[in-house]
């Protein structure tokens, strides 16, 4: 057993492979935050009159809001006065109209991250949309998506070319007034992403998003909008990484998806994060509100994450179920080691007749992390024959670890039926046991076992993410037996 | 400061000090610094406390005068009635009164508390700031007196605590019991409240549980008061090595309960089983909260939940599992369920573990709805009127918290009861 | 007894049953056979009633009266007893109640006075006999912690106390060994008669070797694709489902 246990020690121990910085000069504003910084945010961007009164709107309520305070999640105040709200890569006056302008350092981050952004997208296939630090640095495969009529862009382009979606469809969701975090994201956000699939298409490929945040003292405050028009059907990835540093880095971002009549949206997010090192210095706050609405009859919003990287994390990608039949879906892993602390969960909620929600999180601690499941299923009274079926199962690899489950199950419908179900328990002594004496190494016999309980996760990712999943996990957890 | 903080700190400052002071004036500082507690409170989030807080409480009076024969519910066969100690609003009745128990030794605390106030601290929680302990501040405070249990032996014969609760509404009792098993004894102690007349005071309960190395006990808490009756109640488990608690929680009266259960497994060995029977009827509030903490190696706990709620009622279950560090080989089950028989009732569930150890088996299900459609479509397929199948699995459902009781002159009395309270219940008697 | 003809029934929005056609008369065992998903089961609830599928096609008669215009209760009382492949375990209700209630249920609906307690306990003492069970079967739950093969002889130890008309049976031999499909099978056999039907449900040809079926249908796809003696049952072990796929093509 103790053996076994170093074993597992040693695997959690593996260092953070994303954590390297690029010289890049970039275009920042001073840490500190007030309505000025607001308007200069808004006028960089040289954006309509509609938005900056929506950002300052934001701000001002954002001002009178407290920051929460949740039980078992520990950190050190942040000083909102010392962030940088702006952060971009210099560029050359005009923006890059193709990859060919695009920075080759930036190019050479990227292809460091692993990812498919130039030829390696061509050859997976995949559209992407690369945020560096705050600003949407290259979307490429504009053209296949525009002969669908798929709109992808950054949402500063987006702004510029098609202001009625973002003024019809902007905080329809997650409004500015959410919560502490939303309210500051809609104050200052910088750039992110947008989408809108028009009626009936299906869009041709994956799209895909890479979040990173690179320069010391910046908070990243994205934004992202999926809109999903009847009989639509998306299925967009995101990807995150962040450089090691000592101070402790925000990212506060907002996403928000709509589902009309008949459409689907998959949301895939494989967060990789700087978590922090072995002694829980560094590390991203990740305080994400991530929320779909299903508007329309027989829509679906499926959310699937992956979670490994973050010194702290708190976010519930949720479903609001209002289209008779529609359908919400959860599903999670998350891995916390070393001293992180990951709290997430899903908040389903049904308000529209037969809607359906399925909820499944696996967690993993290890180390002296903390990891909780926080999630709520509503059945409001006009969800007659609301279905949710929620399984939430924890693993823990250690003796200093904990993993907590915190369910709230309010039903108001008697047609309702609600069912949830939860375990914690260590890595089966007798599982490992048999691996081994079938001569697999400890190492090999811990990643398959971690790979089995997440099993039915992974399968819900789109099959480059699947394995970059796969990978990170073994990553996180190597060295880990217990 | 509400109404209801400033009757009960005009109470506060009116009383004697007594024995038990040091520890009463550390409660009532905790309580009037941390208020009543709001929605905002973790484990107060359903339940509104806000017309309460605007009413003015005076202290309940010990007496009452009326008989005693005619209890609404009685939980014991006629012979074991002479085991029935009595109590009005929260005040033990004479000491020479009450009838002598082979194994069971009966006191006053605040008499103990004069001889011995160390010994009697023992059984008083420490002052919290945790929002499930609010009202066990206020009856440490306030409370007249109440009664100290020691059980010695073997006591095979349930003993029956009765709270009676008779008066006004605008007062309030809290009543207090200690029961503390010695190493190796075992009792089975029956608490049923009730209410006489139209109007009850509100009633702040609180009993702590204490369990030596090897002891046992078979404890009941019925909520029993009639319509309009208001009643927060409280229990305390301290748990030593092997010791075994089975512990029946049934709510089936008054309009508002909101009870709370802590069970502390502090020594390798020991055993927790509760069980819970929440009906909701008619406009009935019901919250239940269980916080059960694994604090030793070795300890295992099960918890069984069944709510029902029809009409407009609301039924609330909250339980909490923790684990602390260094309990290895903790061993925890929670299965909570509900059926919501009305559109208009509501049934709020939370079943939460909190696991600081690795070497755990800890495992939850919850489930609300309908009856099973499966289950329906085999009775129907056998021949069964809709009616008869559905009674019969609604009668089922409560199966599993009943069957656990050993008293059975308890278990028949309460099941009686629970059938009145459900649609159709000439048929469920059909059951029987 | 049971006349199927045409019927067509879609299990949540997906068409399982495209038109069925099968005749069984008083005194028949018909055997209906097929691959997984062929749509057996399903025509098995169908026929006892389930309300999550929907017909949207055909009729189905029993002893001359519209079975599908009957609840699921009116057609048990009328005679009609499924056997489930997987019979659902019901916690905190008695078998020994389920099985007084079933019958009572029958006999009030048939006009008969309810069963006296005395020759009600009797009468299954003695049909637990034969089918070789241990009374303790009788103060648990129904079909509560029943292993698969308990579960089935409790099945058919229901419906030899409830003597039905038609009895559908729905893979009652699968799961068992071969003790328990030879009690299986004697249960079944007694209830055999003049006045009766069994419509046996089943993969595989073993049950046949002791229940002798008048009939045996293939189903497949939704509908019934060949019917013959028991030497196709036979035939069928020997050469798979899909010599009947391949020899109706040509």
């Amino acid at each position: 057993m103790s053996t076994k246990s170093q074993e597992v020690e040693a695997l959690v121990g593996q260092k953070y492979r994303h954590g390297f910085v690029t010289d890049i000069e970039s275009d920042s504003l001073p840490p500190g935050l007030d309505e000025g910084v607001v308007a200069a945010i808004s006028k960089k961007k040289d954006e309509p009159k509609f938005l900056l009164d929506w950002r300052l709107k934001a701000f001002r309520h954002w001002r009178t809001m407290k920051e929460p305070n949740w039980a078992h999640v520990h950190y050190k105040p942040i000083d909102y006065q010392d962030i940088s709200y702006y952060s971009a890569p210099r560029a050359p006056a005009n923006a890059p109209k193709s990859l060919d302008e695009v920075d080759p350092k930036l190019l050479a981050t990227y292809a460091k991250l692993g990812i498919p952004l130039h030829e390696r997208a061509r050859l997976a296939g995949v559209a992407v949309d690369a945020v560096f630090d705050s600003v949407s640095v290259a979307t490429t495969f504009k053209e296949k998506l525009g002969k669908a009529g798929v709109i992808f862009c950054s949402f500063s382009d987006a702004v510029r070319n098609h202001p009625d979606l973002i003024e019809r469809y902007l905080g329809m969701v997650v409004p500015p007034t959410d919560n502490f975090f939303a309210a500051l994201n809609s104050a200052v956000f910088s750039d992110g992403s947008f989408v809108y699939v028009p009626a009936g298409v299906r869009c041709p490929m994956e799209l895909s998003t890479y979040f990173r945040i690179n320069a010391a003292k910046t908070g990243q405050f994205e934004r992202t909008l999926i809109i999903a028009a009847e009989g639509a059907s998306v299925s967009y990835l995101e990807g995150c990484t962040a450089p090691m540093r000592d101070e402790n880095q925000l990212h506060a971002a907002v996403v928000e998806l709509v589902a009309l009549d008949d459409s689907q949206i998959k949301y895939s997010t494989v967060q990789n994060w700087y978590p922090g090192d072995e002694n829980g210095l560094g590390g991203i706050y990740n305080f994400v509100t991530k929320r779909g609405e299903c508007r329309g009859r027989n829509s679906k919003i499926s959310w699937t994450q992956v979670e490994t990287g973050s010194a702290i994390t708190w976010k519930y990608p949720s479903c609001v179920l209002k289209g008779e039949n529609s359908i919400g879906e959860f599903y999670s892993v998350a891995v916390a080691n070393n001293y992180q602390q990951a709290d997430t969960g899903t908040k389903m909620i049904h308000i529209g007749r037969n809607t359906k929600s399925t909820i499944v999180s696996k967690g993993i601690s290890a180390g002296h992390a903390q990891n909780t499941y926080r999630g709520l299923v509503k059945i409001l009274p006009s969800a007659a024959g609301a279905r949710n079926f929620t399984q939430c199962d924890s693993l823990l690899m250690g003796p200093q670890c904990a993993a907590h489950t915190f369910p709230y199950m309010e039903v108001k419908n008697p047609t309702a039926t609600v069912e949830h179900e939860a375990s914690t328990s260590k890595i089966g002594e007798d599982q490992l046991f048999y691996c081994l004496q079938r001569g697999i190494s400890a190492e090999d016999a811990v990643n398959m076992i971690v790979s089995g309980f997440c099993k039915v996760v992974f399968k819900e990712l789109p099959m480059e993410f699947a394995v970059e999943a796969q990978n990170l996990l073994s990553v996180s957890l190597e060295g880990a037996v217990g | 400061m509400n109404a209801a903080l400033r009757s009960f700190e005009a109470q506060w400052r009116a009383r004697t000090p007594d024995a038990l002071q040091p520890i009463r004036e550390q409660a009532m500082q905790r309580f009037l610094k941390l208020g009543l507690p709001v929605q905002r409170d973790e484990t107060w989030r359903y339940t509104d406390l806000r017309s309460l807080a605007a009413q003015s409480f005076a202290t309940a009076a010990c007496a009452f005068n009326g008989a005693l024969a005619d209890e609404p519910l009685s939980l014991v066969d006629a012979e074991q009635r002479a085991s029935t100690v009595v109590l009005v609003n929260g005040c033990p009745p004479a000491l020479a009164s009450i009838p002598a128990i082979d194994g069971i030794t009966i006191n006053s605390i605040r008499e103990l508390a004069k001889v011995d106030p160390s010994f009697v601290a023992r059984f008083f929680e420490p002052a919290s700031d945790d929002d499930q302990r609010r009202w066990v501040l206020l009856n440490t405070a306030l409370f007249t007196d109440g009664l100290y249990l020691k059980i010695s032996t073997a006591v095979s014969a349930p003993l029956v605590i009765l709270h009676l609760s008779s008066g006004e509404a605008d007062q309030a009792a809290h009543p207090r019991i200690i029961i503390d098993v010695l190493p190796g004894s075992s009792a089975t102690i029956i608490e049923h409240h009730v209410t006489r007349g139209d109007a009850a005071p509100l009633s702040n309960s609180n009993t702590h549980i204490s369990l030596g190395t090897d002891a046992q006990i078979e404890h009941y808490r019925v909520y029993a008061a009639g319509a309009g009756a208001s009643q927060l109640d409280a229990l305390d488990i301290h748990q030593c090595a092997r010791s075994q608690c089975k512990q029946f929680t049934i709510g089936l009266g008054g309009s508002f309960i909101r009870s709370s259960l802590e069970a502390h497994l502090s020594q390798p060995g020991a055993s927790l089983e509760s069980y819970s029977l929440l009906v909701g009827h008619e406009d009935r509030h019901l919250d239940c909260v269980n916080i059960v903490t694994h604090a030793a190696p070795d300890t295992r706990s099960r918890q069984t939940a069944r709510a029902i709620a029809s009409d407009v009622s609301r039924v609330i279950f909250n339980s909490k599992v923790i684990v602390k560090a260094g309990a290895a080989h903790s061993d925890s089950q929670q299965s909570c369920r509900g059926l919501l028989l009305s559109p208009e009732a509501e049934i709020d569930t939370r079943p939460q573990l909190e696991i600081h150890a690795d070497e755990v088996k800890c495992a939850h299900g919850a489930t609300t709805g309908r009856l099973d459609p499966d289950m329906l479509f085999y009775l129907l397929s056998r021949g069964l009127d809709r009616e008869t199948a559905q009674s019969l699995l609604v009668y089922a459902f409560l199966a599993d918290v009943l069957s656990g009781m050993s008293v059975s002159s308890a278990r028949s009395a309460i099941e009686s009861a629970l059938i009145s309270q459900l649609p159709d219940s000439q048929l469920l008697r059909k059951f029987r | 007894m049971l006349e199927i003809s045409d019927l067509s029934a879609r299990v949540a929005g997906k068409e399982i049953l495209t038109g069925v056609n099968l005749k069984v008369n008083a005194g028949e065992v018909h055997a209906i056979m097929g691959p997984n998903g062929s749509g057996k089961s399903t025509l098995a609830q169908v026929l006892a009633g389930r309300e999550d599928y929907e017909v949207t096609r055909g009729s189905v008669t029993f002893e001359g009266r519209d079975l599908l215009s009957m609840r699921a209760e009116e057609r048990a009382r009328a005679g009609l007893f499924l056997g489930f492949q997987y019979p659902v375990e019901i916690p905190g209700v008695n078998n020994v109640y389920l099985l007084k209630a079933a019958l009572n249920a029958k006999r009030k609906a048939a006009g008969e006075p309810e069963v006296d307690a005395y020759e009600f306990l009797a009468l299954i003492r003695q049909k637990m006999k034969f089918m070789q069970m241990s009374e303790a079967f009788l103060s648990r739950g129904v079909n509560e912690g029943f292993s698969g093969g308990e579960k089935k002889r409790n099945e058919v130890l229901q419906m030899l106390v409830l003597e039905p008309k038609l009895a559908i049976l729905d893979e009652t031999d699968s799961g068992l060994d071969i003790d328990a499909l030879k009690v299986v099978s004697t249960g079944v056999n007694s209830l055999r008669g003049p006045q009766r039907a069994v419509v046996l449900v089943t993969h595989y040809q073993r049950l046949l070797d002791y229940v002798i079926p008048d009939q045996v249908h293939v189903l497949s796809g939704g509908r019934i694709v060949k019917s013959g003696d028991k030497t196709l049952a036979q035939e069928l072990e020997r050469r798979g489902y899909d010599w009947v796929m391949e020899s109706r093509v040509a």
